[in-house]
């Protein structure tokens, strides 16, 4: 095939729908990022005055105060016990029998395509039965069914190209199984086990349907931003959604930079 | 005495026999191979002594202690693996440390014998680099470095040499060697390389099926193979049926096609037997009338230090033979030619 180029009219059609596309998904929240610096008691844009009144409100309002610390306590708490739980399924799945492996990675994955309402449901019901709901005894576990999904993904990926000849050499200079887990093969998987972190962290913090089902006291800032929708339209809402896209978008930009940062030098091979 | 022993060692998998009843013992300071085609059961051989994989039947004692049962780590084994399996996030000072830590040797202490474990493999000065900055050949002394650290009671090496060029491969034979003698090691080495095991081995175990076919030096094995296997398996080998004419004592007098040959072995007269002559123990020369046997050049292969001819002498045989490459006079196909079998030459390997 000749070489033609990016010229071509095919290829600046193709760019074309590609900005546009980017552009629907980012304009309204960059609109949305502009209006929480609005200096007026009501939303509009593009704002008629600048200035930071509404993070001063929501910052010191003791009930987003609370949400965002119950949000992030839950992801505290969702992280490490997914990634623990995760790591484990993933090594399991990868030096376990080949029999069943198929089936038992679709049902450790399958929260993530089964409809979160369905699966809200079905976790509602367990928990007025056992009388947790309302109660991080329900809802960490609620969030981990999601969550680990994500683990057991990335932590999977990365044992693909992870040499168990590694864990035998250890083994062999007098590293019991679990020296040799610990001190070769979590360091080497350690941008999947970041990765499957991040992802998990991002899921527990912005996590909405199956908490709506099982809060009723417990307020996490999901549930916070759609009740104060329901009732009022104020630019606090534009202040913390923006707080929370930042929030990600720094996750995020640590998810692409982690590559980067193990790759610097060290992990080459 | 001995460092390592294996006592019927049986590996099954399913229905398939893997390595099919191995008695072996490797002394102290020997350096041992283990040789055969790829499937010969060499590896998993290996494969039980570090522990990795548990014997169906049969006993491993190693360093005089029953291990058939012990878990690899608790096993004081050295292993060096065909990729070398370098830690790659860890620098070579840390990776040669490895298993002193695992021993709870403290951090100085360490930080020295990995020091001059990498000076015994000179490779001084690169302690704080990573694996993946270093090349093949540097990697495969690390790996040496670290297995040879922890003192163990026997070195594992699995086809150590495949990964590099066939220089470095040479150079890493003779390094390899001369450690082994300088620090005693005991070693149990496995290759499908017959030139490997030849040029470095105390004993050869030669291998197929899971069993092993012939045991003894490289000289032994190599001259007086103990079955047509072994014979082809070492190097080039001419192989050809043959009746015995004449008997008395422990020589015979045997007809191989239109050869008639001296031999050494108690034979009985009218018996068929195989016999293995080298390529390179036939002299080749000029026609002449004379000459006991004459043949035709049917092929020369030019291996540079080396010619490989094909000759087919006067009943049809055909008989590889190498001689030094003499610059001049090469012969060519069509040319007649003189063969010599010296006294000695042809081997009686099966009756």
């Amino acid at each position: 095939m000749p070489e033609r180029g990016f010229a071509t009219p095919g290829f600046l059609a193709l760019a074309l729908f590609g900005s546009l596309a980017t552009a629907f998904l980012v304009l309204p929240l960059a609109i949305l990022c502009v209006q929480s610096f609005t200096a007026e008691s009501y939303l509009s844009f593009p704002p008629p005055s600048f200035g930071l009144r509404w993070y001063r409100t929501v910052l010191a309002d003791p009930e987003w105060r609370q949400a965002a610390q119950s949000s992030l306590t839950i992801a505290a708490i969702v992280t490490p016990l997914s990634l623990v739980v995760g790591t484990l399924a993933a090594l399991g799945l990868d030096r376990g029998p080949m029999r069943g492996r198929n089936v038992i990675y679709g049902i450790l994955i399958s929260p993530m395509i089964l409809p979160h309402i369905v699966l809200g449901l079905g976790l509602f019901r367990i928990a007025l039965d056992l009388e947790i709901d309302d109660s991080l005894w329900s809802i960490v576990p609620a969030h981990l069914t999601i969550t680990i999904p994500f683990v057991v993904i990335s932590v999977g990926a990365s044992l693909q190209s992870f040499d168990v000849g590694l864990e035998k050499a250890a083994q062999s200079l007098g590293a019991n199984r679990f020296r040799a887990l610990w001190h070769i093969t979590l360091p080497i998987i350690r941008p999947g086990l970041v990765g499957g972190g991040i992802f998990a962290f991002i899921m527990s913090f912005d996590e909405f349907i199956i908490t709506y089902f099982l809060a009723v006291q417990t307020r996490t800032l999901p549930l916070e931003i759609f009740d104060s929708l329901r009732y009022q339209v104020s630019p606090s809402i534009a202040a913390v959604s923006a707080l929370t896209i930042a929030a990600s978008a720094a996750l995020t930009v640590a998810l692409i930079l982690r590559g980067q940062v193990m790759a610097g030098g060290r992990i080459v091979q | 005495m001995t460092a390592v022993a294996l006592d019927g060692v049986v590996k099954r998998y399913g229905g398939v026999t893997a390595v099919d009843g191995i008695d072996l013992q490797v002394g102290k300071g020997e350096f041992l191979t283990l040789l055969g085609p790829s499937g010969c059961g060499k590896s998993t051989t290996l494969q039980m002594i570090a522990g990795f994989v548990l014997p169906s039947a049969g006993r491993i004692r190693i360093g005089g202690r029953d291990s058939t049962r012990l878990p690899p780590h608790r096993r004081n084994v050295g292993m060096v693996f065909q990729n070398y399996a370098l830690f790659p996030h860890m620098t070579l000072a840390d990776n040669v440390a490895f298993g002193l830590r695992m021993r709870g040797v403290a951090k100085a202490e360490r930080r020295r014998r990995a020091g001059e474990a990498l000076a015994v493999v000179q490779l001084t000065g690169l302690a704080d680099r990573y694996p993946g900055q270093i090349s093949g050949g540097q990697q495969q002394r690390v790996a040496l470095a670290r297995a040879l650290v922890i003192q163990p009671d026997v070195l594992l090496l699995d086809e150590p040499f495949g990964a590099l060029d066939k220089q470095l491969r040479d150079r890493m034979r003779i390094e390899l060697r001369d450690l082994q003698r300088q620090l005693g090691i005991s070693l149990i080495f496995v290759t499908h390389d017959q030139e490997e095991a030849l040029s470095m081995s105390d004993r050869i175990a030669v291998l197929s099926e899971g069993r092993i076919r012939q045991l003894g030096t490289p000289d032994g094995i190599y001259r007086r193979p103990a079955n047509r296997f072994v014979a082809e398996f070492m190097g080039h080998s001419n192989i050809l049926p043959a009746r015995v004419v004449e008997a008395s004592g422990d020589r015979a007098l045997v007809r191989a096609g239109g050869l008639l040959l001296a031999v050494s072995g108690r034979l009985s007269a009218g018996g068929d037997i195989e016999l293995m002559i080298r390529p390179e123990r036939i002299g080749i020369g000029p026609a002449d009338a004379g000459a006991a046997i004459r043949g035709r050049v049917a092929g020369m292969q030019y291996l540079g230090a080396s010619l490989h001819y094909r000759v087919v002498v006067e009943g049809g045989t055909e008989l590889s033979v190498v001689t030094p490459d003499p610059g001049e006079g090469r012969r060519v196909p069509g040319d007649p030619v003189a063969l010599a079998i010296p006294d000695g030459a042809p081997f009686v390997i099966g009756s």
